[in-house]
Formats: structure tokens, sequence, C-alpha cells
């Protein structure tokens, strides 16, 4: 039985709310986009990553009920994942704008053009690495931030944060087929298409194992709340029918017709929705274990 | 040194004493307990009966709240207390999320529990509280200094909340653990190692 305030018994996450979801979504969507961008040479897709990324990390500090003191959240990254992901995001911050400023330089000032790696110097590359790694760790830290959370059974799993950084990558993917791809840009569409189709079947497959691996009480209840109860419409009209299969029908339809915009614009906007939606139920759907 | 605490969940009636004298003690505002007392009914009927479970911070000797605290505003005391600088804290409630036992509140809202305002009470007391700032049982630590014990556990009215130093074999804890038919920590799995035992 579910526990009331003073009844022995799981209760539901409410501490967390909308803001830490939209923080959740900003980052994770602007750091997968920073990825992508960087594999595929996009100073473009790179500066639209660092303003999501900032614009999470604002939300997150209006969400602070004192934010005069938000400074202070960087002082035990020896522990805390809250300080190593404002860390991260921070030499995120720094090195992505150098990346962006040599990037953009080397491709003779455009931003919206894609640049094949072969012309970039070796030193570009070795920042291009390092700035790929600090937007790998923005986009899994907040699965590592539940994982750690012991009393909530949902979100301390290997699962979360493989479930941030798949949502990370369809989430900045989404983002880039949004943006005009400059030259170059029927290839750059094609490949994004094809890793679109590969990170939603991956996703798939990790919320199948979320949900028929569900052991724990709390864990079990947290599921039935996706499948049966409160949250079964973001859960199968957000998340699975217009987050992700009906975008995986867009891009194999584009895919195969090597068509217009149009599919792979709606595929970019659905799929954004639905990793919202994924973001919105994983921090709803966490259930406290009972004390007793 | 070690403060540690021992419930008698035969001896606990769930009279709620203790949560009235804690909000008496440390003036917590309209939703905000430091203390509770949990209710859980077992059995069928017509053999069912209600346990009741006191609940409160357990500084716990591996705490998760300090781990997540990105401030260092949570800490533990060499005494094993786990105290919260108020100064440090920003509301991140990541403490609140990271903690199993449900013990912490943020203090948000400075209403008093009348409508016509804050009681003098209630002035003296949200004066100690820092709005903003995440907020729980500190063992009385204020009383422990003059050498009392927590205010709950002066006014339990059975004696089913017994408190001391769980290093000193001679104390009241430890002779009640001695003595125990039976005892427990609340998600001993959760590895957190908490400093308030119960006996069955």
């Amino acid at each position: 039985m579910a526990g009331r305030e003073f009844t022995v018994g799981s209760r539901p996450q409410v501490v967390w709310g909308w803001l830490v979801i939209l923080d959740f979504f900003l980052a994770g969507s602007g750091s997968g986009l920073f990825i992508l961008s960087l594999i595929m040479g996009y100073p473009l897709g790179m500066s639209v990553a660092l303003v999501l990324v900032l614009l999470g990390g604002s939300l997150l500090i209006v969400d602070l009920a004192r934010p005069t003191n938000a400074w202070r959240v960087i002082m035990r990254p020896q522990s805390s994942w809250l300080s190593r992901g404002t860390i991260s995001i921070m030499v995120f911050t720094i090195l992505g704008i150098v990346h962006i400023i040599s990037l953009t330089a080397s491709a003779g000032g455009s931003m919206a053009t894609v640049t094949t790696w072969a012309n970039v110097p070796g030193w570009e590359k070795i920042l291009a690495i390092i700035s790929g790694l600090a937007a790998a760790t923005v986009a899994l830290y907040p699965g590592f931030l539940l994982g750690s959370m012991r009393g909530i059974p949902l979100w301390s799993s290997v699962l979360s944060p493989a479930l941030f950084l798949s949502s990370a990558l369809i989430a900045g993917l989404g983002v880039a087929l949004l943006l005009p791809l400059g030259a170059n840009s029927l290839r750059a569409l094609i490949a994004l298409q094809v890793a679109g189709i590969g990170f939603i079947l991956l996703q798939f497959l990790l919320l199948l194992s979320l949900l028929f691996t569900a052991q724990v009480e709390a864990t079990k209840t947290s599921v039935l709340r996706l499948t049966q109860g409160d949250l079964k419409t973001p859960f199968y009209l957000g998340l699975l029918l217009f987050g992700l299969i009906t975008p995986l029908g867009f891009l194999l339809i584009s895919l195969a017709t090597l068509g217009t915009t149009t599919l792979p614009l709606a595929s970019g906007i659905l799929l954004l929705i639905g990793q919202l939606m994924l973001r919105h139920i994983l921090v709803k759907a966490g259930i406290f274990v009972s004390p007793v | 040194m070690h403060w540690g605490m021992v419930v008698d969940l035969k001896l606990c009636i769930g009279c709620n004493s203790c949560v009235d004298a804690c909000k008496a003690e440390n003036g917590t505002s309209p939703g905000i307990f430091w203390n509770k007392v949990l209710e859980q009914e077992v059995g069928t009927f017509p053999n069912a009966r209600r346990v009741f479970w006191p609940m409160r911070c357990m500084h716990c000797q591996d705490p998760p709240c300090k781990q997540e605290c990105p401030t260092g505003a949570t800490y533990q005391r060499p005494d094993g207390i786990v105290l919260i600088d108020s100064n440090k804290c920003i509301g991140c409630k990541a403490c609140m999320v990271a903690c199993p036992y449900g013990s912490r509140d943020i203090f948000e809202n400075k209403k008093g529990y009348f409508s016509e305002g804050l009681t003098p009470f209630e002035v003296q007391a949200y004066a100690k509280h820092v709005k903003g700032a995440v907020q729980k049982c500190t063992f009385c630590s204020h009383r422990l200094e003059k050498g009392l014990k927590p205010f709950c556990v002066d006014n339990c009215i059975t004696g089913a909340l017994i408190f001391g130093d769980l290093d000193d074999p001679n104390s009241e804890v430890s002779q009640a653990l001695r003595a125990a038919r039976g005892t427990i920590r609340l998600k001993e799995e959760l590895r957190t190692k908490p400093s308030i035992y119960y006996l069955t």
C-alpha cells in the first residue's frame, strides 16, 4: 500500500519538479547536440548546444531556494554529482567556446558549414576530443546523479546513465534536424537520420530493460505508474508513440525516399517532445522505498 | 563517542509526544516535522494490530545526504551527529532526495500556525531558521552541550526512546541493545549505517 505522510509505505518523489526536468532536458539536448556537431565539424550546432546547456543551468539556479549561494555548488566534487556536473558544464562551456571559434575560423568564418575533419589541424582534433569528453560528462551526469539516490530503486540502476546518454543523443539529434546544415548538407542529413534510427532502437531496448527488470516493490510501483497509472499518457503517447515510433517511421521513409526536409523536420520536433517526456516521467516516477 | 538512539517498538504507543516536544523545542513551521511517528498495520483481522515507528534523522555513519550535498553544508561531527550549516546551504534539495528516510524538510514558508500572524514564540523560533535552507533533527545538539538529552527522549511518556553513547558499554543505549530480544536498523541494505536502533 502506498504510504501517506504518517503511514508506513513507499512514497513518490515530489521534491524535484519541472525546473529540474527542464534543466535535464536542455542540458541533455545541448550536450548531445554538441557531440553530434563535433563529429560533423558543425560550429552552428555547437553554438546552439552551448546556449541550450547554459539555459538549462540557469533554470537550475532559478530552482535553488537560496540562489545567492549558487557559487558554492562546486565545492564537493569528491562526492557530489551536482558538483561534478556543474564543473563539467563550466569546463564544457570554456572548451566549447574555444573550439567553436577555432573551427569557425578554419571553415573560413562560416558557422553553418559542416567541415571535413581531414582539413582540421592536429591540435584542434585534440581540443575536439577533450571538449567532446566534457560534453559527454554533461550528458551523463544527470543519470549518475539520479543513480546515486539510494532510496529510489528506479533511479539507482546502471540503466540511468545509459538512458540519459541515449536521451541526450536523441534530443541533440532532434535539434540538429531543425538546423540548416549548409554545405555537405545531404550527406550530413543522411548520417543524422541513420544515427537517429540507431539511437531510437537503443532507447527502446533500454526502456524495455527498465520495465522488465523491476524487482523491488517501489520500482514495480513506478513501472505501474508508467504503464497503468497517472504517467501512462506521457509514457505511451508522449514518449513511445509521438516521441519514438512516429519519428522512427518518418526517418525510415525519409531515408528510403531521400525526400524533402519536411519529414526530418517533423522527426526533429517529435524527438524533442519525446525526450522531454522521458525526463519528465523518469523524474516523476521516482518512488522512495518504504523506510520500514 | 558515538551518539545514538534505541527505540523500543513494544513501548511506543503512537502518542506523538515526541513529535510535539520536538516542535516545541525547535519551533518548526507548519508542515515541517523533524520527528514523525509512522503507523503500520500488521496482521489480518481478527489479529490485526498497529505498530508505531518513531522516525527522525538516522544520523547515519555513511550519510547519503552528506555525499550528495554539493556545498558541504551537510557535515558530520566526530560524535556521529549529522548537522547542516544553513549558511552554506543553497536549497538544491539534493539531500532531501538522497535521504531514504524522508528526514529532511526545507524551510521556505514563514507562515505560522495561526491566521492572526506569527505568535511571539514563532517569531523567536523562526529567527533561528534560515529561509531556503534544508533542516532536520539535530539530536538536540544544543541540549547535549548542556548535558541534557534530546527533548523528544525526555518527553516520551513510556520510555520507548533511549539515548546515549553507543561507544560506551555502560550507557543506557548499550545496555538496552545487549538486553534486546531483537534489533534492527532501517534500510541497512542501503549501507547508510543508521545510529538509531529499533527493538522489535
